[in-house]
């Protein structure tokens, strides 16, 4: 009898308990871009910084660079966000931390971190996307909720 | 005399030996045209001086396919350069040395990958005497854009204008293309090359490619305003649990108390009595309607009584007695349980559908994100994976 009560009651309390959420995703891609490949580079990266994020990582000639995120996982663990560019005008966003599990293509992280990624990501989209006209403005491309 | 000729000879050298570099490193196959104003184009392409790179469908050359804007080998096989040899550099003038080392101020840059590397005319750098008719004028002496390089001194903008090794003497199909050479020499009089920055290739090199269709992931995640998709969800979730808990309840009702009746015979008198069905089938019925009609079954169940019928065979006289509907207390806790969902459901559908709230949508599927608050959040399974229709998921 103790059992089933403490699996309800486990349930319940998870459910009620903030901060135990989490989600699992597939990566962001956004492109293609029109936006020749140096401009669309320095944009993005130049997009991230106006939002406020480090850039720990630039590789121009790789077309990758990596920012450090705001949120750490539920233990605290740092993460960063990692867009890679491919040609022609793609570019995907990663998520990497050892709060972030990843199973196949799939992500998991707790819904803090997912959400700023979701984000991070929208912003990267908005500069990056098909809607990403080339005179877009580098700070604010993206709606933001 | 001679001094000035050996003075023209040095600077139509120096000016000339990079523009021949230019003219002859188109390479892969890529070709100069009026369309292309100077650059290094497929065929067919055209210049887009707003995107900085050759825009439109290529023609490609025998041995290499068409990919976006640009051609590329098939896969697997190496991309050969098809250039044509490069031809003789013009002889500017009878008396001037050949150029066959080019001027050691001029600085070469990695070319782009994609984008044709950019050569332009060079600007107007004042023309000696020497200079031949046949040297076009400058086509582009924007000065803003052209900027003293002191050798020895990077370019100030170094991320968007690399600058690599000095020039091989030959044009050859090499990382460092001479077509990427900026064709701009310093004048003679001074230790300064020119280079327009416009014209170097900003663009990384070695980007990789990607698969067919784009990489892997969820295209274009955007915020776009509509309907609240999480409060709707939610909300028809809540009103459909009660509304079927009602239709239930409503059926049980109607159904465990079917019409009957009972009459009891005694010496002089007869006792007829009647179940609680009357009150049943009301109370259950109500049940079907939503919102409402949990409201008016609650009424019925204390409202109706339930007649027994009292007839005395001797004086043939019926009295009728009324008692109370025997199952007031499942009605109030059907009442709570499914009025309380029904309400709750729509006291979220109704601004869900009414409201404009931003949610998450990417390419291909409607996927969104359902946000039920802080402590549960609902999402579909679409964000995580590739459905083509929106499969609801619990995160806890």
């Amino acid at each position: 009898m103790r059992a089933p009560v403490l699996a309800v009651g486990l349930t319940l309390a998870s459910i009620i308990t903030p901060g135990c959420g989490g989600a699992t995703t597939r990566p962001f891609v956004a492109g293609p871009s029109s936006i020749a490949e140096g401009p669309l580079f320095q944009r993005a990266v130049e997009t991230a910084r106006a939002h406020g994020y480090d850039v720990v990582e630039e590789n121009a000639a790789g077309g990758r660079f990596v920012v450090q995120a705001h949120t750490t996982g539920n233990r605290g663990q740092l993460a960063t966000f990692v867009v890679q560019f491919y040609r022609p005008g793609w570019a995907q966003i990663t998520a990497e931390s050892s709060a972030v599990r990843r199973d196949g293509d799939q992500m998991h992280m707790s819904g803090s971190l997912y959400e700023e990624y979701r984000d991070f990501s929208v912003w990267i989209a908005g500069l990056v996307g098909p809607g990403g006209a080339p005179g877009a403005t580098v700070a604010g491309s993206g709606a933001v909720p | 005399m001679s001094r000035l000729v050996a003075c023209a000879a040095i600077s139509m050298a120096l000016c000339l030996a990079p523009r021949v570099s230019a003219q002859e490193a188109c390479l892969e196959g890529r070709v100069r045209s009026p369309q292309s104003q100077g650059r290094c184009c497929w065929p067919g392409q055209s210049w887009a001086r707003d995107l900085g790179r050759c825009e439109g469908p290529p023609t490609c050359p025998a041995g290499l396919v068409e990919d976006g804007d640009n051609c590329r080998a098939p896969t697997g096989v190496p991309v050969a350069p098809t250039a044509p040899p490069p031809p003789p550099p013009p002889a500017p003038h009878p008396s001037a040395p050949p150029p066959a080392t080019p001027a050691p101020l001029i600085r070469p840059i990695d070319p782009t990958p994609s984008a044709v590397p950019p050569s332009v005319p060079p600007p107007s750098v004042p023309p000696p005497s020497a200079v031949p008719p046949s040297v076009p004028p400058p086509s582009r002496p924007s000065a803003p854009r052209i900027a003293p390089i002191v050798p020895g001194h990077p370019i100030p903008s170094a991320s968007a204008a690399p600058v690599g090794p000095p020039p091989p003497s030959t044009p050859a199909p090499s990382a460092v293309s001479t077509s990427a050479v900026s064709p701009i020499a310093a004048p003679p009089s001074s230790s300064v090359a020119v280079v327009d920055l416009a014209a170097l290739p900003s663009a990384p090199a070695q980007w990789p490619d990607a698969p067919p269709g784009g990489p892997a992931g969820m295209r274009n995640p955007r915020y776009e305003d509509g309907p609240d998709d999480g409060l709707v969800a939610a909300g028809a979730t809540l009103f459909a649990l009660g509304w079927g808990g009602g239709i239930v309840s409503g059926s049980v009702a109607i159904a465990l108390y079917p019409q009957s009746s009972s009459t009891t015979t005694q010496p002089g008198f007869g006792y007829t009595t009647t179940s609680d069905h009357t009150c049943s089938d009301q109370v259950g019925a109500w049940l079907f309607v939503p919102v409402i009609g949990p409201i008016l079954s609650l009424g019925t169940a204390f409202d109706c009584t339930v007649p027994s019928y009292l007839v005395d065979h001797t004086t043939g006289t019926i009295t009728t007695t009324y008692a109370a509907y025997r199952e007031r207390g499942a009605a109030i806790g059907t009442f709570v349980g499914v009025e309380v969902f029904e309400l709750l459901g729509l006291a979220l559908l109704i601004p869900g559908l009414t409201g404009h709230s931003p949610h998450l949508h990417v390419d291909g599927h409607g996927a969104l994100e359902l946000d039920g608050g802080a402590t549960l959040a609902i999402v579909p399974s679409a964000p995580g994976a590739d459905v083509g229709g929106l499969t609801l998921r619990l995160e806890m």
